[in-house]
């Protein structure tokens, strides 16, 4: 998708996961899991746009992400940056646009953006940070697919 | 340029632009999250609600009793303070705040209190159930609370194990859920189950707030030193409301 529809959708698409990113998350806690709204956001708008759209939509997600959370925002910007280009990326391997196929670009995604954060950022304990990973990957995937849908029905079928 | 802002305790351009985008509908989705929070216990609960309504209105008339004597010893203390020359006493004043922002892997949490309402850098924030973090960030209308949970090296308070006699530490975070509690003294009195308690021994941080319970004590022969893991009082994905001593 491009032209001015696809840099509103985006924009307000990123806007609203900010919001929830930093409002619902500890509200939305299941069982330790805990959803990483911009991570699906990225990935699910990424399976709409080739490598350099995924790319530029990461970049803001990790400059929204460190903004937000007062946080560095350089290992935020490189992380979201490079997980978007490999959602991106998975264009190449021309699978069909399913839900099924979002849950699992969102989990890969999320895992490839925390574990490049973990080499940038080291966390103190890596064991709980990989397990924490795998849950939010799970959550994510879950939480990908109404989001897909809903997108889908926005900006029209998946180009893949 | 953040990291530097940050470190001032200030936001930096982008970072304000940003919160005052993003602010507006993180408040309203908290709003409504409240809400459907409040009906569905208003719904489920409502027996139990009224029982702890009619409890808490009895405490409240039986706190009334002493906080007018409360208020006049703590003049009387200010007062005496003063006329030996002693700085007042920090954290008597609590500002209440909403948490409108929970970031787990960054260990902070984004509150609704600011400079407006008297916050400041490095002002303690706690619940009823004991110290959280401290003020990190502030701007007009929010502020940012660095969680005890972070390992960030500057991110160390003194604590206490209260038991007789009291051993002093300096406590740092360690992951989500727990504390560590280092104590130069290799024989430091302390043992599984004591409570840890802020030492007082800082500008801002009063003694005696709880901050957790011991569970594990290793002792560092290499460096001389024994470490108690400190399991926190507050659970903090469960915190909605805080208060800000100033």
């Amino acid at each position: 998708m491009k032209g001015w529809k696809g840099i509103v959708v985006v924009a307000i698409t990123l806007w609203i996961s900010a919001a929830l990113q930093q409002s619902m998350v500890n509200r939305l806690s299941l069982f330790g899991m805990e959803p990483d709204f911009l991570l699906i956001s990225l990935a699910c708008l990424a399976m709409f746009y080739d490598r350099s759209g995924a790319c530029i939509i990461g970049f803001l997600t990790g400059a929204l992400y460190g903004a937000i959370d007062f946080a560095n925002l350089t290992h935020y910007v490189i992380s979201r940056t490079t997980a978007g280009f490999c959602a991106g990326w998975s264009k190449e391997l021309n699978l069909q646009g399913t839900i099924l196929v979002a849950a699992v670009t969102t989990a890969l995604t999320t895992v490839f953006a925390r574990l490049v954060q973990m080499f940038l950022v080291p966390p103190s304990l890596i064991t709980p940070f990989l397990g924490a990973t795998i849950r939010t990957a799970v959550y994510n995937g879950v939480l990908a697919v109404p989001v897909y849908l809903l997108l889908k029905r926005v900006m029209g079928p998946s180009p893949r | 340029m953040q990291s530097a802002a940050r470190t001032n305790g200030k936001v930096d351009l982008f970072g304000r632009v940003v919160q005052g985008v993003v602010n507006p509908p993180a408040n309203l989705f908290t709003s409504m999250a409240n809400g459907a929070s409040d009906f569905q216990q208003g719904i489920f609960h409502a027996r139990s609600l009224k029982a702890e309504n009619r409890t808490l209105k009895s405490q409240m008339a039986s706190v009334a009793l002493y906080t007018e004597t409360m208020d006049r010893l703590n003049q009387e203390v200010d007062s005496l303070r003063k006329l030996q020359n002693f700085p007042p006493i920090q954290g008597k004043e609590k500002v209440p705040a909403d948490v409108i922002g929970f970031f787990p892997y960054e260990n902070r949490l984004t509150i609704s209190a600011g400079s407006n309402e008297g916050v400041n850098v490095g002002q303690p924030v706690v619940t009823p159930d004991g110290l959280i973090g401290r003020i990190q960030v502030v701007t007009p209308t929010t502020s940012q609370v660095l969680l005890l949970s972070s390992p960030e090296p500057t991110n160390r308070i003194g604590a206490i194990a209260q038991r007789n006699p009291p051993s002093a530490g300096l406590l740092r975070g360690e992951s989500a859920t727990t504390y560590l509690l280092e104590f130069n003294d290799p024989k430091a009195p302390v043992a599984s189950g004591d409570l840890v308690v802020t030492s007082g021994f800082s500008e801002h941080i009063p003694r005696g707030i709880p901050i957790g319970r011991v569970i594990q004590v290793d002792d560092n022969v290499e460096f001389g030193k024994r470490q108690a893991k400190v399991y926190p009082s507050v659970n903090i994905g469960t915190v909605r409301e805080v208060f800000v001593l100033k």
